[in-house]
């Protein structure tokens, strides 16, 4: 197959495993698994924040300074899942024995939920500081910087893939 | 750090697109978004907006966007239960709303500025993307107004209400944000290299 298709069946096939992961992510019947992930990711946040000598109440979704001057609440959009969804489908659309793309997944929601960990934990202590600032690295730097490591842990994983294919296919 | 910054495109990405977006953010925020107003009006009417009325127009008052969308259809009254014909309807919005399809011009120019071989001949290159990323924030704003004008007309439970649902979430949750990448992929020499290294040959 020539390069130029390889690329052009990898865009549409990325294309189609987004639209399709996306559909089932906004779907009701995941709506519970969603909520619970981003619960969970509240959790985790409130442990890292308690772990590093800092203090958090935790409910729910919601993170809030103990004297209650400051609460966030981690929703849709905020909790990474989009730009999992994102990778998985490239990793999915990418021509890669199925082991590989199982371990690219594991290794995608790893390396985003790294970085969103990241970004929640920063916006916590941010948003304390000054509400234009919360607003500018929430709504806008953060979104974006997550988008670039998730190209950053894509092409990671693809070089890693295409090593093991030429080291495969090297004479022995 | 300088070794970093000649050798790798992220970081200088990460660097350039954070300092991009923070001159936005305090200083032209409002003119973006005055500006996408102005470039949406005309698809606004042609696709979204009733023949009779301004697809948008700015509240004296409180300086909010108040949209006209056309509906054209029957609907349930739902404090009377009665079905009614619904020619259009009215809606407010904030500014700072579209806020998210203004952002995609300048986090497109942070990935533009971090390509290396952006030298000459670039600045064709930056005004052709520009365009290219206008025409996605026009695209945007076009959807966002159609989803809230339809969907607040809809009933719970309706299959058209998810499929809105579903718009509203990559509209607003995904394209602003990967837009610019997709531009800068398709286009700067330094990242379609980056790209190719990413994908192929396999």
């Amino acid at each position: 197959m020539s390069l130029k298709r390889q690329r052009l069946r990898f865009s549409f096939s990325f294309f189609l495993a987004a639209g399709m992961l996306f559909a089932v992510a906004t779907s009701a019947t995941l709506r519970p698994f969603v909520d619970g992930f981003t619960v969970m990711l509240a959790k985790i946040s409130a442990e890292v924040i308690h772990a590093g000598g800092g203090a958090c109440l935790r409910t729910g979704a919601v993170l809030a300074k103990p004297d209650y001057t400051f609460a966030m609440e981690i929703r849709d959009g905020c909790n990474g899942i989009n730009v999992v969804i994102l990778l998985w489908a490239a990793i999915l659309a990418y021509p890669a024995p199925w082991l590989l793309r199982a371990a690219g997944l594991l290794f995608a929601l790893t390396g985003i939920q790294a970085a969103n960990l990241a970004r929640v934990i920063s916006l916590y202590y941010i948003g304390q500081y000054s509400a234009s600032l919360f607003d500018f690295a929430h709504h806008y730097l953060w979104e974006t910087l997550i988008i670039l490591d998730g190209i950053v842990v894509f092409g990671i994983w693809s070089k890693l893939v295409m090593r093991r294919k030429v080291n495969a296919e090297a004479p022995r | 750090m300088k070794w970093w910054w000649e050798r790798s495109l992220m970081f200088r990405a990460t660097v350039l697109t954070t300092l991009v977006l923070c001159g936005w953010y305090w200083l032209l925020r409002e003119a973006s978004l005055e500006v996408l107003k102005a470039v949406s009006y005309l698809p606004l009417a042609l696709l979204v907006a009733p023949s009779t009325h301004a697809p948008v127009r700015v509240s004296p008052q409180t300086g909010e966007w108040i949209f006209n969308v056309a509906i054209d259809r029957q609907v349930r009254n739902p404090s009377t239960g009665v079905m009614q014909e619904v020619s259009s309807i009215e809606f407010l919005a904030k500014p700072d709303n579209f806020a998210f399809f203004a952002v995609g011009w300048f986090a497109y120019l942070g990935m533009a500025l971090s390509d290396k071989h952006l030298g000459r001949g670039g600045m064709r290159t930056l005004l052709r993307c520009l365009a290219w990323q206008t025409g996605l924030n026009i695209l945007g704003v076009v959807l966002y107004v159609y989803v809230n004008g339809h969907g607040s007309v809809l009933r719970e439970g309706d299959v058209s209400e998810w499929l809105l649902k579903y718009l509203y979430h990559l509209n607003y949750l995904v394209l602003p944000f990967l837009g610019p990448i997709v531009v800068a992929f398709r286009v700067h020499e330094e990242w379609r290299e980056y790209w190719r290294r990413s994908i192929g040959p396999v």
